[in-house]
């Protein structure tokens, strides 16, 4: 694993409760590669607390390895909340503020937050900064179009500058209709297996608008693996007399892309929240609900460190953590790291 | 070492450095907050009267300055076209049509291009100026009305009979017509996908069936469509929720002939070359593509032109898997447009990727810091807006 990981490992073993180092002295091996997952333990809705290493089974690439450290710390956190402004969220843009400053609300002190608007651009509106102070000024709306680049906004939340003495966390509350982006689907696939960022994603959409909320809910009559549009002219873009208004823009989102979008998030440990394609009367999601929850579990998630062996050194690993006694449902880590670079 | 294809992008970047800055006349950033307008929809003919007189006596600083603030209530269409006619009537004379008729056209050019709004002012304009004979002084009118317009062309033709300069703007209308509505910059969904001649033949063996099944994105030459829609001409006639590759392969090379006529003509014309490049990429002609982009980059005279050719070049050598390339590319574009959210959005998970994980995220803070920088794909279907600018300032020539 990379320069980062290690620091990463070191700075969490050294601020945090070696749960290891209560039983056993660590080993340090000349030259081995640490590999560090978090990973979120609960029974029902409680997390369980007091896990030694030796209650953990983890294999990688189906090889067991043995984990040598776990630690449990509340880590400083630095959380990127990407909110959807663009034209299909215009009823609901308070909403989404009024969601997003509770979002904040949430956050201690030692934590950081920015905030990421999307409409035909990415906007940075809040950087990265120390929750300091809660009502930070969010925008009204945007102005750059209307039409929605969610893909490049979770890409611009995925791709970070390293900082091993935090953990990363993102939050994008979206009605998911991305008309825009330059990034496809695939691509956030493949940074979702090397970014260290835990993707969460939140489905949400203007009331009485089914149709254009999750994803698979064009209303069109789209079947699986179809374009979920109507073509070009549709909507807005029909006051235009192009394919569509101004620059390359779909109306459509494949399902296929949604599909891999949403195994994005589970890669990074995530998760996503509200309507799947084709669930039309699917229940609303609460993002306010849903990150207090996935905050309170992240805070207080376990490191599990280990160094590989019998597996390759570089490429794609899989991933599976389980632990004693708890069931499968109640463990939630990455599914994977991408060793080499 | 940079290859063939490279080359371009190599050479292109060397001349960055000495290329004199292009005057930009779109505002470089986008707006973040959008300010609280109250639109007003009635129509103050005391100040749309004044309005015109400014514009009649070429004050265009103050006419400037004036007019955004009409361009907001222009939807009020009858209102505005008797404040312009009611000026007129004032003097009647073929100038003062032509400049009521300007008028119409900034005003329509600051509403945005091919809105309703626009294409109404067009209309308006047109109107009166058909209230008289043609004249030459009103050719940049009709020339500039295109640029907001494409569908204009028909009326240009109509009324002057054919001439060199609308041939672009019919040409990207064709453009229009038969893009796949599903592109992206990537190409993704659907990506175009080349048969080759013992493909066709297999198709051709299978009979009407067969022909009438080709999928959407398939892309082949011209000869083989064109032998293809003879064995079973109804593939042209088919009604069906996607097109049928033989004739979307037939529409693009009609597009890519448009081009090619004009580039033949003035080898400079980079928009063209560039659109040019850009039917290649949907044709599945990788390096045709290139090669188009290349002679645009060589050729531009405008930033949007320079950096949509940059840009799209890179996209082609990313779909062909020649990321270093991608990169050289997408890393030229930033230098004609920094901080353009396209180009950075394309480059940072390349070098993410490569494992420069520090310069992707530089990459990206900088893109999305407000204000965001104005990105020429924006722009694409309304065409390069520093030509607008040339062919508007010809309309105030003319009523000099």
């Amino acid at each position: 694993m990379n320069r980062h990981v290690r620091l990463l490992a070191a700075l969490l073993v050294a601020a945090g409760v070696d749960v290891t180092a209560q039983q056993k002295p660590p080993v340090f091996r000349s030259g081995a590669t640490l590999v560090t997952a978090s990973v979120s333990v609960k029974k029902g809705n409680r997390p369980v607390n007091g896990l030694t290493p030796s209650d953990f089974i983890l294999t990688d690439n189906g090889v067991p390895q043995t984990v040598e450290r776990v630690t449990f710390e509340e880590v400083p956190i630095d959380v990127t909340v990407v909110i959807d402004l663009s034209g299909s969220t215009a009823g609901i843009v308070d909403e989404i503020r009024r969601d997003t400053r509770r979002i904040i609300g949430f956050l201690r002190p030692i934590d950081k937050v920015r905030v990421v608007a999307i409409d035909t651009y990415v906007h940075e509106v809040i950087p990265q900064q120390l929750v300091e102070k809660k009502d930070l000024a969010l925008p009204v709306k945007m102005v750059s179009g209307g039409s929605s680049s969610i893909r490049d906004a979770i890409v611009a939340a995925l791709i970070t500058r390293p900082d091993p003495e935090r953990r990363r966390l993102v939050v994008a509350i979206t009605d998911g209709a991305d008309t825009k982006s330059v990034v496809e689907a695939a691509t956030v696939m493949e940074l979702a297996r090397r970014s260290d960022t835990v993707l969460h994603i939140v489905f949400v959409r203007p009331p009485g608008i089914g149709g254009f909320g999750g994803p698979g809910l064009g209303g069109f009559g789209a079947g699986p693996g179809m374009p979920m549009g109507p073509g070009p002219g549709a909507g807005s873009a029909a006051l235009f007399a192009g394919p569509a208004a101004g620059s390359f823009i779909r109306r459509e989102t494949y399902v296929s892309e949604w599909d891999l979008l949403l195994d994005a998030t589970v890669l990074t440990g995530g998760a996503f929240y509200g309507a799947r394609h084709g669930n039309v009367g699917a229940a609303e999601a609460d993002a306010v609900e849903v990150f207090r929850r996935l905050f309170d579990e992240f805070r207080q998630s376990y490191v599990v460190q280990f160094t590989p062996e019998n597996v390759a050194t570089d490429g794609w690993h899989d991933l599976v953590v389980k632990v004693k006694g708890v069931d499968d449902k109640g463990i939630r880590a990455r599914k994977g790291y991408f060793a080499g670079r | 070492m940079c290859g063939r294809l490279a080359s371009a992008v190599c050479l292109s970047l060397a001349l960055v450095g000495g290329l004199e800055a292009q005057r930009t006349q779109i505002p470089p950033t986008v707006p973040s907050v959008k300010p609280g307008l109250v639109e007003s929809l009635t129509i103050d003919r005391a100040a749309l009267s004044a309005l015109l007189t400014v514009y009649d006596a070429g004050d265009y600083a103050t006419f400037d300055q004036r007019a955004p603030r009409f361009s907001r209530s222009v939807p009020n269409w009858l209102l505005f076209q008797g404040g312009l006619t009611a000026w007129i009537a004032q003097a009647p004379s073929a100038r003062r049509r032509l400049v009521a008729a300007s008028v119409a056209l900034e005003l329509a050019f600051i509403e945005q291009r091919e809105t309703v709004t626009a294409q109404q002012l067009v209309e308006i304009g047109c109107v009166i100026l058909k209230e008289q004979p043609p004249s030459p002084a009103e050719r940049p009118w009709h020339i500039a009305a295109t640029e907001i317009t494409r569908s204009h062309a028909a009326h240009v033709f109509i009324r002057f009979g054919e001439f060199a300069a609308p041939h672009l703007p019919a040409a990207i209308d064709l453009e229009v017509q038969r893009a796949p509505s599903l592109e992206t910059l990537f190409g993704a969904g659907t990506p175009p996908v080349w048969l080759d001649a013992a493909a066709v033949e297999q198709i051709a063996a299978g009979g009407i069936p067969q022909i009438m099944s080709v999928p959407g994105n398939r892309r082949m030459d011209r000869a083989s469509a064109e032998k293809l829609v003879a064995m079973a001409p109804e593939v042209m006639r088919q009604r069906s929720s996607e097109p049928n590759g033989v004739v979307v392969s037939i529409g693009l090379w009609n597009v890519a002939d448009a081009y090619r006529r004009l580039v033949e003509n003035d080898p400079a014309l980079a928009e063209a070359q560039l659109r040019l490049g850009q039917t290649y990429v949907r044709l599945a002609r990788p390096a045709e593509a290139v090669a188009a982009f290349r002679q645009a980059d060589l050729s531009a005279e405008t930033t949007y032109v320079r950096y949509l050719a940059r840009l799209l070049g890179g996209a082609v050598f990313e779909r062909v898997g020649r990321r270093a390339e991608a990169i050289l590319a997408f890393r030229a574009a930033l230098t004609v447009v920094p901080r353009a959210q396209s180009a950075s959005f394309a480059l940072a998970p390349l070098l993410f990727q490569e494992g420069d994980r520090e310069e992707a995220a530089d990459l990206l803070e900088d893109a999305i810091k407000q204000p965001v920088a104005a990105d020429p794909i924006q722009n694409y279907w309304n065409r390069d807006p520093e030509r607008w600018w040339r062919q508007f300032n010809a309309v105030r020539q003319a009523l000099r």
